[in-house]
């Protein structure tokens, strides 16, 4: 056995979401995601990198191609905060492309999309797509409707994380939480996601 | 100091039953201030950086509540000042100052590691991080870990000495007389208390060594965004706010501790009761810094 202790409280905040593109009628090819950091993030990830916003609070040209060509550049434990999967089986999705980087209201939006391994018919399907980070370093909030791009017959509904005090699981995670250190439960970040639930006639 | 007692005696039951009974609300709540008060830090920077010194008291506000919010979750500094407040016979004044002077230093340190490291050793932020949380928090944990064994061995000694003390004098302490001429065994009075200047600066230094996640952050940006003072005077702030929880945590484990020997006192049982919480403290402490650094490596 080894010492209860703490995993981290979050220290980065990401609204954001998930849209499913359709390459022909009921057939998911890629999943587009957007990140929103909150404000406090943006500076530390701008000044991380010796950048700055300009005096409007926006990002100068030059600037943002050089965040874009940074960030672009995921690290090799990045775990997608895109989690799909059908009846709880995990569905493969490629590395991120299409990277993109804009500041709005002096946060930093970040998008990029990830193409599923192997293109899924989700006729007569449902499946789900949970929103979030492993670790719980970073704490991640659907805040942007999904958008079906493409056609089909599918309807997504977020299903926001509710707190329920008698979740013993839930209860475990947070006693868990610590200030600095990263964590030790597996995963604990999808006791936190909300999620998108998508049913397709 | 007939109001103390029950004043003690209340606060340690408010943090006895926030870190024992919470169900997952009270944690909720922290990580959702916690937000708050970063958006609130990243507002009062720009303001700052395009020349409204108004937003100084905003930032201050702000990095004031992180550092008291951000201190609730369990960190390495509030165990070991509990575990020593439970341990040792420290006083409350002593251990207070202690923990207060312990979230200071961090608040110093990480000025010192952040400015120290862009202005003289030209460090990028990655290699800061790195620095901050590979090397240093490690670092944190043996020490404190060290702490914990020291604690650990005194109980054991304190037991030791007194069974040879009931062996010579061959009758139950309990029942002696006031005046049978030897010591029976450790009273707050008589046990080390932290009263070394090494001690103190063991205990101190194990906290400080390893600076907040949150004011490495901070110090970072302020330095890029040209703000120096501003972010060296808010991580100071910071280093307040946390220095009030840990505080709290330095009087309550006293309070704990003191209504503990009373009871031990009124069952008859002192004479072990004492060296009984060194040791578990001790190995409370020590178990917790193992936890830690198996989190690292």
């Amino acid at each position: 056995m080894t010492a209860q202790v703490a995993s981290a409280h979050p220290h980065v905040f990401v609204d954001g979401g998930i849209d499913l593109r359709m390459s022909e009628p009921n057939v998911l090819e890629a999943l587009e995601v957007t990140w929103r950091y909150d404000a406090f993030e943006t500076l530390y990830i701008l000044s991380s990198h010796g950048l700055t916003l300009n005096e409007a609070g926006g990002l100068d040209e030059p600037v943002r191609q050089k965040l874009v060509q940074i960030r672009s550049k995921f690290p090799a434990d990045f775990d997608g905060s895109a989690h799909l999967s059908v009846a709880g089986e995990a569905i493969a999705l490629d590395w991120p492309t299409n990277f993109d980087a804009k500041v709005v209201d002096q946060r930093l939006e970040v998008t990029f999309v990830r193409r599923l391994a192997k293109t899924f018919d989700v006729s007569q399907s449902s499946f789900e797509l949970a929103f979030y980070e492993s670790t719980y370093f970073f704490a991640f909030t659907v805040t942007d409707a999904p958008v079906i791009i493409g056609t089909s017959t599918c309807s997504a509904n977020v299903i926001p994380f509710e707190a329920d005090p008698e979740d013993a699981g839930l209860i475990e995670a947070l006693a868990k939480l610590g200030r600095e250190e990263t964590p030790e439960i597996a995963n604990v970040g999808a006791t936190f996601a909300d999620r998108i639930l998508v049913e397709c006639a | 100091m007939r109001i103390a007692v029950p004043l003690l005696l209340f606060l340690a039951l408010i943090v006895v039953a926030v870190v024992s009974i919470d169900t997952g609300g009270f944690s909720l709540w922290v990580i959702n201030q916690q937000r708050g008060f970063q958006t609130q830090m990243a507002s009062a920077l720009w303001s700052l950086r395009t020349g409204e010194i108004s937003a100084y008291l905003a930032l201050f506000a702000a990095t004031g509540g992180y550092g008291f919010v951000h201190a609730l979750g369990p960190g390495h500094g509030k165990y070991l000042v509990g575990g020593v407040g439970l341990g040792s016979s420290v006083s409350t004044a002593r251990l207070t100052g202690l923990a207060v002077i312990s979230s200071l230093l961090q608040a110093v340190w990480a000025i010192v590691l952040v400015y120290g490291g862009f202005a003289v050793l030209e460090v990028s932020a990655d290699r800061l991080q790195f620095l901050s949380e590979d090397v240093l928090a490690p670092a944190s944990y043996v020490a404190i870990g060290l702490i914990g064994l020291v604690l650990a061995w005194r109980g054991f000694k304190s037991f030791s000495s007194q069974r040879k003390t009931l062996h010579k004098d061959g009758h139950d302490h309990h029942h002696h007389d006031e005046n049978c001429g030897h010591n029976h065994g450790p009273t707050p009075e008589q046990v080390a208390n932290v009263g070394s200047l090494k001690e103190a600066l063991v205990l101190v230094g194990s906290i400080a060594i390893r600076p907040c996640t949150g004011a490495v952050f901070l110090l970072i940006i302020a330095w890029q965004m040209d703000i120096k003072v501003a972010g060296a005077a808010a991580t100071m702030v910071m280093g307040l706010g946390t220095a009030l929880l840990t505080t709290l945590v330095a009087v309550s484990s006293v309070a704990a501790r003191n209504i503990a020997f009373f009871s031990a006192d009124q069952s008859g049982v002192a004479r072990v009761a004492f060296p009984a919480a060194q040791i578990i403290a001790g190995a409370l402490i020590c178990w917790f810094s193992i936890g830690l650094l198996m989190i690292v490596y």
